[in-house]
């Protein structure tokens, strides 16, 4: 794959001077960012400065010194299958481009580029080098996570051995497999370095967001995911981060449009450590408790991701996935790196919906990836090194996956993962290889047992259930491009927020009944009467109530910020045709169910004719 | 349901009340919504009534003068008309939201309704489950019906095969 070139023998170029058309010569990432710096600072997107490093500067540091041909006869006399030889041929490789020195034309320039980026800035400033492949992040493949980053660089020397360490990243060994299986040449991948400030999210926020709801599709909201330091954790799935959706058309009436929140367990967080090289910056440490039981974003920090999503969805005219820090130093949002969603944009007229014809026993629960169901045998994977236990149709089990998982998640008919939320690396690749995923378990590793037959649906809304044994289900496909017009409105009963984003694509008229009490079933489980008497339940009770309400100021503003949350999901998904609420009928056999339910509702024989009426309507007015 | 309404922007959320029993209490409920923010007429804001007592049906005129529509609740309205408990496993198989009695009940709401220039939709378990009974309803003129979401397209291709008839 090659790219006609703009800028002719530059070596390196700063970003707010590239535009999209640049990726020939810095490839999708850099080009990416310089298009957001160049075009939509006036707009208000915060991107953070730096500069990019041009293919045609990786070809001449290739032909400096005969690196290139060294290369090259390495790389033809490998079989690639020979694990121990792509090993030792990676490393060769990888040794020989750190040794090689930069041509001088090439230092000369990113040295001028980097005293420019510096200049007025603070000694303390750090950077991001990042690789952008000039064959990767097309819009039709997303090769996660294929090249490496090194962060929070420090100084001018370090900065060109980083540089150095991504143009090796080329001949990592599941980069040269890759390009082998793909059947791109070697010689055809061209890297830029990418050199740009960094953003010390290490000690504030960071996360992914996507123009549109990752597993229904649905394109009316801004999905984000947010937790503690470096968004790595985030990306890779070592976390289960706070997730967020904002509806677009009211935002774009300036309406303070978040309408879900879910709160993560952030156990853990990625920080600096005291080295400022490539390869050894960052360390991994355990979340305060206190900060694990808090959203890590405010609704202002929500809305005002979401407006940078929006305009670099506007901008790009096509969903996006996109990826933001906050700074820990200056308090503020910043938009990381954007490319174009891969997965959910190509969907088209036909609905394929699994439904599970049986339930069983539930073993285990997460996140669910994908709308569809698997079945097969447990294979617990804990050591990556055994991973190639893995048969093509069995359910594979694992602590979290990373880029080098890839084989043998493409034989799986299921994965399931004790970490991870939607955005990781287990569930981009699920949902391109359009397998099922639960991701975010806890305890799938300990709770499954090899070879168990096990059925994992995620044929249920948000989320994701492993059921033992192989229960039944059945896949239908139903075209809803034209239905025929009628003299009525069809419309629809819906009854669980989790479900609507789904059930918007099929065709209606809006929602022609939401029950506020299956909205406060799903949404919060726990009796209101039990929520304001919280102080004067049983002990076990009241701790639940306050587990359950964690991230919130009490337990009722818990239970009223979920009954908006509920509400405004069904109503989000609809919009702007009608979505009819009834208002609870408190039948007491219902609300009997609900947490605390028995403390506070008579067992009556005839639920219908007693208890219920019109005025019954104090709680749904909460204000 | 106000901040969902005002503060989220999301106007097309309207209400519902469910089981008013006499035209005394739809005045009561609408005057206590308006009290607490939520009236009708502002913001684009409708109030429907769940039909699904027999009065409802039978003072159709009376009750929609405080509200913009009704909501069939067919379940309990057959409940309420043949006088029979649905869970109760003695008197379960007398159950059919297609009773003749009711289908009258319903006929009164449906046509009250559209004279009056009201909204009239069902949003009741029925049509799912019985083809006939929402070709019935649709020839009634009913305006809308709300099925479960898995029953949609099925439904609409069998209304749409009707219509055509």
């Amino acid at each position: 794959m090659s790219h006609s070139s703009n800028h002719g023998t530059r070596h390196a170029i700063a970003f707010d001077h590239l535009r999209m058309e640049d990726v020939g010569d810095v490839g999708g990432k850099n080009a990416s960012l310089g298009e957001m710096i160049s075009q939509l600072a006036a707009s208000g997107v915060r991107v953070p400065g730096g500069f990019a490093t041009t293919a045609h500067a990786f070809r001449e540091f290739l032909k400096h010194q005969g690196l290139a041909a060294r290369i090259n006869a390495a790389l033809d006399a490998l079989d690639v299958e020979d694990v121990d030889a792509l090993v030792k041929t990676g490393a060769q490789i990888r040794q020989w481009v750190v040794e090689t020195p930069f041509p001088a034309e090439l230092e000369a320039e990113i040295k001028q580029e980097y005293e420019a980026l510096v200049a007025g800035g603070h000694n303390e400033m750090t950077f991001a080098v990042r690789s952008s492949a000039t064959a990767e992040d097309l819009p039709d493949a997303s090769f996660a996570g294929q090249q490496e980053s090194f962060l929070n660089i420090h100084g001018y020397d370090n900065i060109l051995h980083a540089i150095k360490e991504v143009f090796a990243s080329l001949y990592n060994d599941r980069a040269i497999a890759y390009r082998v299986h793909k059947g791109f040449a070697h010689a055809d991948v061209a890297l830029s370095a990418g050199v740009q400030r960094m953003v010390r999210s290490d000690t504030g926020a960071a996360g992914v967001m996507f123009t549109l709801d990752t597993e229904s599709g649905f394109d009316q909201v801004v999905f984000i995911t947010a937790s503690y330091g470096l968004g790595e954790t985030v990306v890779q799935g070592a976390v289960n981060p706070d997730e967020f959706y904002v509806h677009k058309p009211t935002l774009a009436l300036g309406k303070r449009s978040v309408i879900r929140r879910n709160l993560g367990s952030k156990m853990i967080k990625m920080i600096f450590t005291e080295s400022r090289q490539a390869g050894k910056s960052t360390a991994t440490v355990d979340v305060a408790e206190s900060e694990r039981n808090r959203y890590t974003l405010n609704d202002d920090d929500v809305l005002e991701l979401a407006r940078y999503a929006v305009i670099i969805e506007k901008h790009y005219q096509r969903p996006m996935d996109i990826e933001w820090g906050r700074d820990g130093a200056d308090g503020k949002l910043y938009i990381l790196q954007a490319r174009p969603e891969t997965v959910k944009s190509q969907a088209g007229n036909v609905i394929e919906k699994f439904r599970l014809k049986q339930h069983g026993k539930v073993l285990t629960s997460g996140r669910a990836i994908g709308q569809k169901i698997g079945v097969g045998p447990v294979r617990v994977v804990k050591d990556p090194a055994e991973m190639n236990r893995v048969q093509p149709g069995d359910v594979l089990v694992a602590d979290m996956t990373d880029p080098n998982w890839e084989p043998v998640m493409k034989r799986a008919a299921a994965i399931v993962t004790n970490r991870g939320g939607r955005t990781c690396h287990a569930a981009i690749i699920a949902r391109e290889l359009g397998i099922p995923a639960i991701v975010g378990c806890g305890n799938a590793t300990s709770a499954l047992e090899e070879g168990d037959k096990v059925t994992i649906s995620c044929a249920e809304g948000d989320t994701g259930y492993v059921y033992r044994g192989a229960l039944e289900f059945d896949v239908s496909h139903q075209n809803i491009g034209n239905l025929p017009d009628l003299p009525v409105k069809i419309m629809m009963n819906v009854g669980n927020p989790e479900l609507a984003f789904e059930f918007a694509q099929i065709p209606s008229g809006g929602v022609g009944l939401a029950r506020l009490e299956f909205v406060i079933n799903n949404m919060i489980g726990i009796h209101p009467k039990a929520i304001l008497d919280v102080e004067h339940v049983p002990a076990s009770l009241r701790n639940e109530i306050r587990r359950r309400s964690r991230g919130y100021a009490s337990p009722e503003a818990f239970f009223i910020e979920k009954l908006v949350e509920g509400v405004a999901t069904i109503a989000a998904s609809f919009y702007p045709k009608p979505v009819i609420v009834r208002l609870s009928d408190f039948k007491s056999n219902e609300y009997r169910k609900l947490l605390g339910g028995e403390i506070y509702e008579p067992e009556e024989e005839n639920p219908m004719l007693g208890f219920p009426g019109g005025f019954a309507l104090c709680l749904a007015l909460v204000p | 349901m106000r901040r969902v309404r005002e503060e989220l922007g999301l106007s097309n959320v309207q209400l519902m009340v469910p089981f008013v029993r006499n035209v005394g209490e739809a005045k009561a409920v609408v005057d206590l919504l308006a009290a607490n923010g939520l009236k009708r007429g502002e913001n684009e804001l409708k109030l429907i009534m769940m039909c699904e007592i027999p009065s409802n049906a039978l003072l159709a005129e009376e009750f929609l003068e405080h509200f913009d529509g009704f909501s069939i609740g067919s379940n309990d309205l057959t409940q309420l008309t043949l006088g029979l408990d649905r869970d109760s496993g003695l008197v379960a198989q007398a159950f059919d939201e297609r009773d003749a009695a009711v289908k009258k009940l319903l006929s009164m709401a449906i046509s009250t309704a559209n004279r009056l220039g009201k909204y009239i939709g069902i949003c009741g378990q029925g049509p799912s489950d019985h083809a006939d009974f929402a070709e019935w309803l649709m020839d009634e003129g009913i305006q809308t019906i709300s099925l479960n979401p898995d029953t949609v397209v099925d439904t609409w291709l069998k209304l749409a095969a009707h219509k055509k008839s």
